[in-house]
């Protein structure tokens, strides 16, 4: 009992420290850049952000995990798959979870996602959210939502990104309410110079306030990418650095919380 | 809104349009809640985008009505025209002086080039077959059920419905007639045996030889740079760096306006080439509650304001229904030539029942009695490529008010303007509407400038600044105050299709603090708020269109808590070619204390118009679809929700609802013959 307390305090705290919630569907690419990801074109960032996904070339897989402030209690752990089925619309599919034994919030969603012309790519998800609790006193529960997301491209430098999850404020139907807050992005990524991208995203988390992010990206030899970002609200440094090659990459990701210390993130991805 | 009735091409400038439009509308809602002001501007444009203006009748002038346009731009337009001869296209404009790359923009969807044929005669017989008609019918109600229903208090049912049939042919007659039972009101039974509780009727005549305008019915006036007579829609400051008003002397009322306009007729005549008549009578009846006086020898009845809603739906706002008789006449007499205007203005307003203010400091040199007479004298000059305009007043009481200024197009992108303005503590006009900071025309001294221009890499710039002083007392601010108002735009096109907007502004008014004991022990205190925009604009092709923005608000003020608003919004507008609908939609997410609220235009039906306050924590959600049904059919529905996770009632009073949405549902059905 007095464990599982201390595990939802836990996992409340560590939502409140990243001002989202089961939205870990951000690799160690985004997560070195300030969480940043609506408008990035990594694999990771497309799954995130739906709509992405519609550019995919070839069908491809990831892993991502991530330790929340080295507690291994507020572990996430993904896994994301997409397939191209025409020739402008992809398939998706991801699972994250959350947590322990203990208490545990698992996410499945389904996605797919549409070219209209070069420009303009539109995407949807649906997803199917579990929070699951081993004490009898608590109730687990489940509910079904959505999210859509889309993407913009004026010029072959410039992406805009926005994505929404939950828009209808969809909730856990527990004796006590559990929240799933509507959950907005939107970002704007900008290759300003040849191997370096500089990115910006606002996130606004209905039940917190509004975060700016801000990261940066430089290649070097073509496949290395050095990255930097920063979270504004709550105030995240991050910083990283992958390996990016023509069918597979890997990639790493430090992000520091000045009360709650660090968070290492690591992903990889292969295509096929 | 009529723009889903454009052929498609023009369909493209129709987005670039709408965030124009949206621009004027959410300044004009953080000046004033006024909603039939904002209707009115939007049926102007509106009803030029039904009747284009043709570029080459230098006769008409329609252009000025677009706010804007500038009087050197027109000038420059008919000097072009009189050494070319006539336009074949409007592309031409860009050859025209003035008219940079942004004004050619906003133009395109109210202008059209064809050849001016010789005038012809008017005959009934070319009216019948060429005027069109139209027939609006409009529903609208709250779907969540609101107190004011349930305990009775509203009388009749909670739903809104209007209609209106227009009539016009060409831009030489137009003809309306309207109805409207406000949610709330009865509807044919009780208090509204005749149904509806407002009918607006206009018929207005145009250039017709020697008579210029004709109207009876509902109408507004406007002369010179409104210090005189100003009534209806009119910008306080305007949002594109222009500064002075252009007035339409008489046009008729919107059709759903249902205060403050006049009732009766007015006409303009022509005299000889330069010279101009314009006379008005109007007799109406106005809104109020009429009290007795407390001294008993004179048992005098008077009121302490007009009921300016146009709401009757409870006991107590029908009490207020028309009791006061208002007769106001006057005229404006105008020489023209092609580079100066003269006018002079004058009207005599007399109501049934004298207005005695609330007793209050600020009301100190409020318009008290039954009479007032006010003169003006107006002028605008054109030198060059400078405007100079100004307009001088005077009350009844021997006051003044008093405006100048000057635009300077110093180049094809640069427009500089600078004015001055001091309406007088006493001045009282009860049907002026200026350049001001204040919500009628009186104590406000003040100067200000704005510059438009086009900086390095094609970055377009609207700066303006406005600053104030207030030398007597104002609601809420019991002591002389001054503050400022400054404004910055940068509108930079990414590609074709992508147009990226920055704005910030910053407004400083003194207000009451919070800590107040008593009249004579309040101390004012600056309230600062700061808006930081961020838009974007992108349409990747000719069916989809959207637009992000994100928008933070901070408000500042000693004795209050600092607070900070935020929205985040996307639209998404689509209209797919194949089939006869089109579609628009938004989701925002906001969190914004009232002080910090938010504005943002929306979507909207025609004649219908909202620029909400995003109030609270919350989302909002529209989705607008239009459905041509023939090229003369349309239907147009709107469904809207507000949801509030953390409230369990919305609103509060007779509109009070129980739980954490409000949803809203309209359709409207038109019809053109």
């Amino acid at each position: 009992m007095k464990k599982t307390l201390l595990f939802i305090a836990l996992a409340i705290c560590a939502n409140v420290a990243f001002s989202q919630y089961a939205f870990p569907t951000q690799s160690a690419v985004g997560g070195a850049m300030g969480g940043c990801g609506a408008a990035l074109g990594d694999f990771w960032s497309r799954v995130g952000s739906v709509a992405g996904i519609a550019k995919l070339e070839r069908p491809s897989v990831g892993l991502s995990f991530r330790n929340n402030f080295l507690l291994s209690e507020l572990s996430y752990k993904s896994v994301a798959f997409a397939l191209p089925v025409t020739k402008n619309g992809s398939l998706g599919t991801s699972y994250t979870h959350f947590g322990n034994a203990d208490y545990n919030e698992q996410r499945v969603n389904l996605m797919y996602a549409q070219k209209f012309g070069h420009m303009f790519a539109l995407g949807v998800e649906l997803d199917y959210l579990h929070s699951g609790v081993s004490d009898a006193y608590y109730e687990s529960a489940n509910l079904f939502t959505f999210g859509v997301g889309l993407q913009f491209y004026p010029s072959n430098t410039l992406t805009v990104g926005v994505h929404v999850f939950n828009p209808i404020s969809m909730h856990y139907k527990t004796e006590v309410k559990m929240d799933v807050p509507a959950l907005f992005r939107a970002g704007v990524a900008y290759n300003f110079i040849k191997n370096a991208t500089a990115t910006v995203d606002f996130v606004k988390d209905m039940n917190y306030d509004s975060d700016l992010r801000f990261g940066l990206e430089y290649t070097f030899f073509d496949f290395v990418n050095a990255r930097i970002g920063l979270s504004t609200n709550p105030m995240i440094y991050s910083f990283g650095i992958g390996i990016d090659r023509s069918s597979w990459g890997v990639d790493i990701a430090m992000m520091m919380h000045s009360t709650l210390g660090v968070t290492p993130q690591i992903s990889a991805m292969y295509k096929f | 809104m009529a723009l889903t009735l454009l052929p498609f091409a023009i369909a493209v400038g129709q987005n670039d349009n709408q965030g124009f439009w949206q621009e004027y509308m959410e300044l004009i809602a953080e000046q004033n809640d006024d909603e039939s002001v904002s209707g009115e501007i939007m049926e102007v444009l509106e009803h030029f985008l039904d009747n284009p203006i043709n570029l080459n009748d230098t006769t008409s002038n329609d252009l000025q009505k677009l706010f804007f346009i500038s009087e050197f731009q027109t000038q420059s337009l008919k000097s072009y025209i009189r050494q070319n001869g006539q336009m074949f296209t409007v592309h031409e404009l860009e050859f025209v002086n003035g008219f940079d790359d942004e004004t050619r923009r906003l133009l395109m969807p109210f202008v059209k080039v064809e050849l001016v044929p010789p005038p012809e005669k008017f005959s009934f017989k070319n009216m019948l077959r060429y005027g069109k008609n139209q027939i609006t019918l409009g529903y609208k109600s709250v779907l969540e059920p609101q107190k004011g229903y349930e305990n009775g208090t509203y009388l009749g049912d909670p739903f809104r419905t209007y209609f209106r049939y227009t009539f016009k042919y060409k831009n030489k007659i137009s003809l309306s007639l309207s109805g409207d039972k406000d949610a709330g009101e009865e509807f044919f039974k009780g208090s509204q045996p005749q149904g509806y509780d407002f009918y607006g009727f206009s018929l207005m005549l145009n250039d017709f030889g020697f008579l210029k305008q004709f109207i009876v019915g509902n109408y507004q006036l406007q002369f010179g740079q409104g210090l005189t007579l100003w009534t209806g829609a009119g910008f306080n400051l305007a949002g594109d760096g222009t500064v002075k008003k252009y007035p339409q002397n008489i046009r008729p009322s919107g059709a759903f306006t249902e205060y403050g306009y006049m009732q009766g007729a007015a006409t303009t005549v022509g005299i000889g080439k330069h010279i101009s008549a314009t006379a008005f009578y109007s007799h109406t009846k106005r809104d109020g509650t009429v009290l007795s006086s407390d001294n008993y020898d004179t048992e005098e009845e008077y009121l302490q304001s007009f009921y300016e809603t146009g709401y009757h739906r409870t006991e107590s706002e029908l009490a207020k229904k028309g009791n006061i008789t208002e007769d106001l006449f006057g005229g404006h007499l105008q020489y023209q030539n092609s580079n100066l205007v003269i006018g002079a203005t004058g009207y005599h307003m007399k109501l049934s029942n004298p207005i005695i203010p609330r007793q209050r400091i600020d009301n100190y040199n409020a318009f008290s009695g039954t009479e007032n007479t006010n003169l003006g004298l107006d002028a605008t000059y054109l030198y060059r490529r400078l405007l100079f305009f100004g307009e001088v007043a005077m009350s009844q009481n021997k006051a003044f008010a008093g405006l100048g200024g000057v635009q300077f197009h110093a180049s094809e992108n640069t427009l500089i303007s600078a004015y001055y303005r001091n309406y007088g503590v006493e001045y009282q006009n009860l049907y002026a509407t200026a350049l001001g900071q204040n919500s009628n025309i009186q104590n406000e001294e003040g100067f200000g400038a704005t510059l438009r221009t086009v900086l390095p890499w094609q970055v377009t710039m609207v700066a303006a600044a406005d600053i104030f002083r207030f030398p007597w007392m104002r609601y809420q601010v019991y002591s002389p105050s001054d503050g400022c108002d400054y404004r910055v735009k940068l509108t930079k096109a990414l590609t074709r299709r992508a147009t990226l907007s920055l704005s910030y502004r910053y407004k400083n008014k003194a207000k009451n603090t919070n800590e107040i004991d008593s009249l004579f022990t309040t101390v004012i205190e600056p309230n600062k708020r700061q808006n930081l925009q961020l838009n974007l604009k992108y349409a990747p092709s000719s069916e989809w269109s959207f637009n992000t923005r994100v928008e933070y608000c901070w408000f500042n003020a000693e004795s209050k808590y600092d607070t900070t608003g935020f929205l985040i919004a996307q639209d998404v507008n689509y209209t797919p070619k194949q089939i006869p609908f089109s579609f628009a939609m938004r989701y925002a997410l906001f969190e914004a204390p009232y002080d910090a609220r938010i504005y943002a235009f929306e979507r909207d039906l025609t004649y219908e118009f909202s620029v909400p306050a995003h109030n609270g924590k919350g989302s909002r959600f529209y989705l607008f679809v239009n459905w041509k049904m023939s090229d003369k059919i349309n239907l147009t529905a709107r469904y809207s929700i507000w949801y509030y996770p953390d409230k369990d009632k919305i609103s509060s009073g007779n509109d009070e609802i129980d739980g954490n949405t409000k949803q809203e549902f309209k359709i409207q059905f038109r019809v053109k013959f």
